[in-house]
């Protein structure tokens, strides 16, 4: 979380000289950990970051928080991932071996999730925003966001414990 | 932070730490950015211009108009000669498989996302959550001629090949009746339930040419084939030329996004399926050309119907509310959680009791869903995104502990139908009170407002939200699925309307305002929507729910406490105390009570081993709840938490007056009424 918002407020700071190598070295590695802890797949987390990073590229000039707007895309590639794997109904990737027993249970039901309950769960647990800034990535209004993570803490509290 | 928040951050981090990230990345995206073909960033920057306010309209107009020719169905129709009907033709089912074969992967991974509007699209399998049931299907190689996506949005999927071929899938939210059908300006749901295309066709003068029960992905499914005839009259086309009649609605879960009524334009035959979805709204197919033979565009079409697989049926977009059953004078079913919503009149069987409600225009913002799933639907006003009206039903309410509690789940001890006993179990101020009639059955309205008294409530809720209580459970029959207590926050003035459903558990109208002092709120806004809810038949909240209302008895006996000794004054906690009842209830009882280390929040239990008679024996709990509000100890209503022998699972509360003076070591006198209820189911 910490590692996130700092390299985040680095690419701010570059203003208009800032460049997308600079975003990139400034946020790869996090854009990957977010997006591989949204869909868990390495290969198609790297995809998407490439993806998005292709993306920015097209508007960078025009951005004025290149990082954000990066982050947003990125949670939206990986949304529409799940939403395919919800469709085609592919099996969920398995889970890394050295995960702790904790880990791995998590893993697992957050697979079970819905999309936008997993979404909310990483953005708030993992990265570390306020529902009012979820709100703004994934564009719901914040009570919808305070809704969806209340609803799923309920789930995880059940699944987790049984 | 609860231990569940820590542990989860803890967890995604270590999960996040397994990702590794390729150290060449950068290459890979320079590469890319630089492939990038200038040629499409030029249409991406005209298509950019073209979702300007100065063009919406010619796009919209041109959206319709494609619709328009467009609409409803891909046909199969059997030949003359007793060839075979492709809709005859054995249709592949969804394979859900948790541990597919590596064979099955790849014929899914084989499926690709249909490519955006526009876009020509190869021959090959093709998956989409356009309609909101997961669907794949095949774009047979049949023609030398490409195929294009006209339309791909979230509610419907338009193909064809050169100009004048298309079929169209989408959810059917309805169909329009004679004067809809020829009305330019119609919006919104038709008059005609959505899996009733012969009504249509007879109500608009269809010609009817061909009729069959066909399958279709493996589902029940209406095939019609019409023509509209030359003197039909109508002419409802967007700028098109009659004669042209509109045939049906988007979803009714879909009505903000895409009001655009689908249309027959010409005298040319066009062959519609049906495709049943159980208790939602039906699959349509549609399937129309203007430059080649009908059937030969069916013939051209059969592989792609034949191939197509569905998923489990499901509403038009998650969480949508549009059900066959709650069909009908042109309500509309709201729309899904996060979706916006206008003023008008909306349906509802989230409650499992059928319910209609207008949404005023009182208010110059409008609403917002925040929630509409089984159980309940919640609505905020986007005028300040602060105030709220929830419909949902009474399954229970927490007492003073449990409504304190920072993890509550679960059924509370106080029965559903027992408001009062809610407000005085927490001390809740009541601001006003009557009993009403809503949608023509009984009703208790409460005005209230917490006690913001430290002590008085809990500071569980978000920070924006203290001080807080848990108020009460949903149905009894969803706490399994929908664990999550009713939050009660903020020092604002709240509204409840608790309906009387019978036998059944009551439906709950609650709303909550702006500011503490609101009335105009409640009055301009609120009110209207209560007033104009309407009730079908008391129901459970789910089909062949078991949770009921339960009938009380009321007993009575008197207590005789026989405390003795003095208790500790440096150490008086837990407190321990024995006693005798006498009257209907006959047996003994141990008092046992715990304190907050500042003596700010007493609980105590009282454990009877009893005989009531006529009732059976057993042991009941009572537990009541004392907080220092300043001057003093604030008790509230003594409720049951627990009960074994003959009154396991029994809820109820009690009232009791003293009769003697009570100190300790002192033998005291008091009259206890309880209200008892058996379990609920």
């Amino acid at each position: 979380m910490e590692e996130m918002r700092h390299t985040e407020t680095v690419a701010v700071r570059q203003g208009p000289a800032a460049t997308l190598e600079v975003l990139y070295r400034a946020e790869y590695t996090g854009m990957v950990r977010l997006a591989y802890t949204l869909i868990g797949n390495n290969a198609e987390a790297e995809e998407v970051v490439q993806d998005s990073f292709v993306e920015v590229s097209g508007r960078f000039d025009e951005l004025d928080q290149p990082g954000g707007y990066l982050r947003t895309v990125v949670v939206s590639r990986c949304r529409s991932v799940l939403r395919r794997r919800r469709v085609m109904n592919l099996h969920p990737p398995d889970p890394p071996p050295d995960l702790t027993p904790e880990a791995e249970s998590l893993w697992d039901v957050l697979d079970h999730l819905p999309e936008h309950h997993r979404v909310v769960v990483v953005l708030r647990y993992y990265c570390g925003f306020r529902a009012s800034e979820i709100a703004k990535i994934i564009d719901l209004p914040a009570a919808t966001v305070r809704s969806h993570l209340r609803r799923a803490l309920a789930a995880l509290r059940k699944e987790l414990s049984s | 932070m609860s231990r569940l928040e820590h542990d989860l951050e803890r967890d995604l981090r270590q999960i996040a730490d397994r990702a590794t990230p390729s150290p060449d990345a950068w290459a890979s995206i320079q590469q890319r950015v630089a492939d990038q073909d200038p040629i499409k960033e030029t249409e991406i920057i005209m298509l950019m211009e073209n979702t300007t306010t100065r063009r919406r309209w010619p796009l919209a107009a041109a959206a319709a108009a494609v619709l328009a020719l467009v609409v409803a169905g891909i046909a199969f129709a059997n030949r003359d000669g007793g060839e075979e009907s492709p809709a005859d033709v054995p249709t592949p089912t969804v394979v859900v498989d948790p541990q597919p074969e590596p064979d099955a992967i790849d014929a899914e991974l084989a499926a690709s996302p249909v490519p955006p509007e526009g876009a020509q699209i190869p021959p090959g399998r093709y998956s989409t959550d356009a309609f909101g049931v997961p669907a794949t299907f095949e774009v047979p190689d049949v023609t030398s001629e490409p195929w294009t996506v006209f339309v791909d949005n979230r509610e419907a999927i338009v193909l064809g090949y050169g100009a004048n071929t298309f079929v169209a899938i989408k959810r059917i939210g309805s169909f329009y009746d004679a004067d809809e059908a020829r009305d330019p300006s119609i919006t919104g749901l038709g008059s005609i339930p959505p899996d009733d295309i012969d009504r249509w066709i007879e109500a608009n003068g269809m010609s009817l040419d061909e009729q069959s029960d066909v399958t279709v992905a493996d589902r029940d499914t209406k095939y019609r084939r019409f023509t509209l005839p030359a003197d039909a009259g109508g002419a409802a086309c967007p700028g098109g030329s009659p004669p042209c009649l509109h045939i049906a609605s988007s979803s009714a879960d879909q009505q903000d996004f895409n009001p655009f009524p689908t249309t027959l334009q010409t005298a040319l035959p066009t062959s519609v399926w049906i495709v049943e979805l159980g208790e939602f709204e039906p699959l349509g197919i549609s399937a129309y050309t203007a430059d080649v033979d009908h059937q030969a565009w069916l013939d051209d079409l059969a592989p792609l119907i034949q191939s197509i697989e569905l998923g489990e049926p499901a509403p038009a977009v998650e969480g949508g509310t549009a059900r066959l059953s709650t069909f009908g004078d042109a309500a509309l079913a709201l729309p899904a959680a996060g979706q916006q919503v206008e003023a008008g009149r909306y349906a509802s069987d989230a409650v499992g009791v059928p319910i209609e409600f207008d949404l005023g225009d009182g208010q110059t913002a409008p609403w917002t869903v925040v929630t509409d799933e089984p159980g309940g639907i919640q609505l905020i006003s986007d005028e300040t995104g602060r105030e709220f009206v929830a419909i949902g039903r009474a399954g229970s309410w927490y007492d003073a502990v449990e409504a304190r509690a920072e993890d509550t789940s679960g059924l509370g001890s106080i029965p559903g139908d027992d408001i009062d006993g809610w407000i005085e179990a927490n001390g809740v101020i009541v601001v006003d009170a009557s009993d009403v009639e809503v949608g023509g059955r009984d009703a208790k309205y409460r005005l209230v407002r917490l006690d913001t008294t430290p002590g008085a409530t809990a500071e569980f809720c978000p920070p924006e939200e203290v001080p807080c209580l848990w108020a009460g459970s949903g149905s009894a029959d969803l706490i399994d699925d929908n664990p999550a207590p009713i939050p009660f926050g903020r020092d604002r003035v709240q509204a409840l309307w608790l309906v009387d459903m019978g036998e059944f558990e009551p439906v709950v109208v609650f709303a909550a305002a702006n500011l503490d002092d609101d009335g105009p709120w409640f009055t301009d806004v609120v009110q209207p929507i209560v007033d104009s809810i309407t009730f079908g038949e008391p129901a459970p909240v789910v089909p062949g729910g078991t949770a009921r209302v339960p009938e009380r008895v009321t007993v009575s006996a008197t207590m005789t406490v026989n405390q003795t000794g003095e208790r500790d004054p440096e150490n008086p906690w837990p407190l321990e105390r024995t006693g005798e009842l006498t009257g209907d209830i006959t047996g003994t009882y141990t008092a046992s009570g715990i304190s907050s280390p500042n003596s700010s929040e007493i609980t105590l239990d009282w454990t009877m081993d009893v005989t009531i008679d006529g009732l059976g024996s057993g042991t009941l709990t009572l537990r009541s709840y004392w907080f220092w509000s300043g001057d003093g100890y604030t008790t509230t209503a003594d409720h049951v938490v627990g009960g074994t022998g003959d009154f396991a699972g029994w809820t109820g509360f009690g009232t009791g007056v003293q009769t003697t003076d009570f100190g300790f070591g002192n033998e005291f006198h008091a009259d206890i009424e309880l209200q008892l209820a058996p379990p609920a189911n």
